[in-house]
C-alpha cells in the first residue's frame, strides 16, 4: 500500500521537493560560517521593535534553523507525496518547500552577511528586506520548478460507468452542456468583512501602504469565491471567476461521476483548492452536496455544487457516449 | 443548469434553451430567485452566438419566467408556476406508457391536446 503511494511519483519530484529545498538549508549553514572570521562574537537572533534584542554565537542562530528545517522539510516531503496523486498536489508540495527552505537559509545568510565588519552587533542594521526577498526568491524558484514537473501519462479509460451510477436521457442527435456559477456568500461576507476591519485598524494607525495587503486578500477572495462550472462532451471544467484556478478534467480521465457530501473542514481543512489526505483533491466552496469524480490512476476530483447528480448523470451519459 | 440542443432539429436552437428553462422552471428545478447561468457562459458552452442565448433570455423575460436585471444576471421570477408533483408523476407514468407501446409521440401528444380542451 505504501510503496504503491509512492511509485507514481517522479524522479524530479523528490529532487525539487527534498534535494534542492534542503540543499538551499545547507547554504545557510555554509555561507554564514565561511563568513565567520568576519562576524562578532555575538550576533542578534531576534528583532523587537526597537531593533535585536537578543544575541548569541553564529552557531546558536544557524543550528535551531537547522534542526527545525530539516525535519520540517523532510515531513513536508513526505506528506506531499503521500497525498500527491495528484500533479497540482505534487507542485504546491515543491513551491512550498522551496519558499521554507529559501526562508530557512535567508535568516542566517542575511544576519551574518549584514553583521560581517562590525565591532558590535547592536549597530546591526534591520534587514528583513533581505529576508523577505530570499522567500520570494524561494517561491520563484518553487514556481519554476513545478512547471517542469513531468506530467503523468494521460491513461485514457475503457471501462464504461456502472449501471447504478446517475445518466441523462440524451437522444443521439442532442448535445448536452451543465453549466453552473457556484458563489460562497460566507466566504464573501466573512472575508469581505474580516477585511474591511483590518482596513479600518490599518487606516486608524495610518499605515496607508500596508493597505495593499487587505486589497490582495480582498481580490484572493474574489477569486475562491466564485466558480463557473461545465460539463460538455470536452469533459469536466471548473474555473474560478478570476480563472486563476482553473481545473479542466478531460472525458478521457473520467472512470465515473457521482453525487456525494463533503465535510470541508473535516476532509479538507478548509475552503478553496484542497487536497484531503486520501489525495482527493477539491474545489471546496462549502460543505455539502458536491460532484465527485473517479478519475484514472486511482484520482478522485470532488466539486461543491447544487444539483450534481444532474451534472453527475451529465458526465456519465457523454463519457459513455465518448466510449462507445 | 443542464441545457440540451438538438443540432438537427427543425426547433430554433434559442426556442430550444428558452424550452429548457421553462421545463426546469415547471418542474421546480428552478425555483423563483434562482440565478440562470451567465449568457455568456452558456454560448461557450453550447457553443452557440451569444445573441442566441440572450434573444431566448429576452423570450423568458417576456413570458414572466425571468428577470433580466443590469449587474445581477437573469433571475427567475416568482409568478413562475410550478407544476404539482402529481402531474409530473402522471406525465412520468404516460411517457413509460407510451414507449411500452411503442406509439409515435406525435399520436400521444394530439390525445393530450384534445383531452386538455
Amino acid at each position: 500500500m505504501t510503496t504503491s503511494r509512492f511509485t507514481h511519483l517522479s524522479i524530479r519530484f523528490w529532487m525539487f521537493t527534498a534535494v534542492i529545498p534542503l540543499a538551499m538549508l545547507s547554504l545557510g549553514v555554509v555561507i554564514p560560517f565561511q563568513w565567520q572570521d568576519e562576524l562578532p562574537a555575538l550576533i542578534p537572533h531576534h528583532w523587537g521593535p526597537n531593533g535585536p534584542d537578543a544575541f548569541g554565537t553564529l552557531g546558536d542562530l544557524v543550528w535551531p534553523l537547522v534542526y527545525i528545517g530539516g525535519p520540517l522539510l523532510v515531513g513536508m516531503t513526505i506528506l506531499f507525496a503521500w497525498v500527491g496523486k495528484d500533479i497540482s498536489t505534487q507542485r504546491v508540495g515543491v513551491v512550498t518547500n522551496n519558499f521554507l527552505g529559501a526562508l530557512f537559509a535567508a535568516i542566517p545568510i542575511s544576519t551574518a552577511y549584514a553583521a560581517r565588519g562590525l565591532e558590535d552587533a547592536s549597530q546591526l542594521d534591520e534587514h528583513f528586506g533581505y529576508v523577505a526577498l530570499g522567500a520570494i526568491t524561494g517561491v520563484a524558484l518553487g514556481t519554476l520548478l513545478a512547471w517542469a514537473l513531468p506530467k503523468p501519462a494521460s491513461l485514457p479509460v475503457q471501462a464504461t460507468p456502472s449501471e447504478s451510477a446517475p445518466r441523462q436521457r440524451l437522444s443521439d442527435t442532442e448535445s448536452g452542456v451543465w453549466v453552473s456559477r457556484e458563489i460562497s456568500w460566507p466566504m464573501i461576507w466573512v472575508g469581505g468583512a474580516t477585511t474591511l476591519i483590518v482596513a479600518g485598524a490599518l487606516l486608524r494607525i495610518e499605515a496607508v501602504p500596508m493597505l495593499v495587503v487587505p486589497l490582495m486578500v480582498l481580490v484572493l477572495i474574489a477569486g475562491f469565491a466564485v466558480f463557473d462550472i461545465r460539463v460538455d462532451d470536452r469533459g469536466v471544467s471548473v474555473k474560478s471567476a478570476l480563472k486563476f484556478i482553473k481545473r479542466e478534467v478531460p472525458l478521457h480521465e473520467i472512470i465515473e461521476a457521482d453525487t456525494t457530501h463533503v465535510n470541508a473542514m473535516k476532509q479538507f481543512g478548509g475552503f478553496g483548492l484542497r487536497t484531503s489526505l486520501d489525495g482527493t483533491v477539491g474545489i471546496t466552496l462549502r460543505s455539502g452536496e458536491a460532484l465527485e469524480l473517479k478519475l484514472s490512476q486511482n484520482r478522485r476530483f470532488v466539486v461543491t455544487m447544487k444539483r450534481s447528480t444532474e451534472a453527475a448523470g451529465l458526465v456519465n451519459t457523454l463519457v459513455e457516449r465518448s466510449r462507445t | 443548469m443542464l441545457f440540451r440542443v438538438n443540432t438537427v432539429s427543425s426547433e430554433p436552437i434559442f426556442e430550444q434553451i428558452a424550452h429548457q428553462v421553462r421545463v426546469a422552471v415547471s418542474r421546480g428545478d428552478l425555483v423563483p430567485g434562482d440565478k440562470l447561468p451567465p449568457a455568456r457562459q452558456v454560448a461557450a458552452a453550447l457553443e452557440v452566438n451569444l445573441h442566441t442565448v440572450l434573444h431566448a433570455y429576452q423570450i423568458l423575460r417576456d413570458e414572466g419566467h425571468i428577470e433580466l436585471r443590469r449587474g445581477r444576471g437573469a433571475l427567475v421570477t416568482a409568478h413562475s408556476e410550478v407544476v404539482p408533483e402529481s402531474v409530473l408523476n402522471a406525465i412520468d407514468q404516460l411517457v413509460l406508457a407510451t414507449a411500452d407501446a411503442q406509439l409515435p409521440s406525435q399520436t400521444v401528444l394530439a390525445l393530450v391536446k384534445e383531452a386538455l380542451k
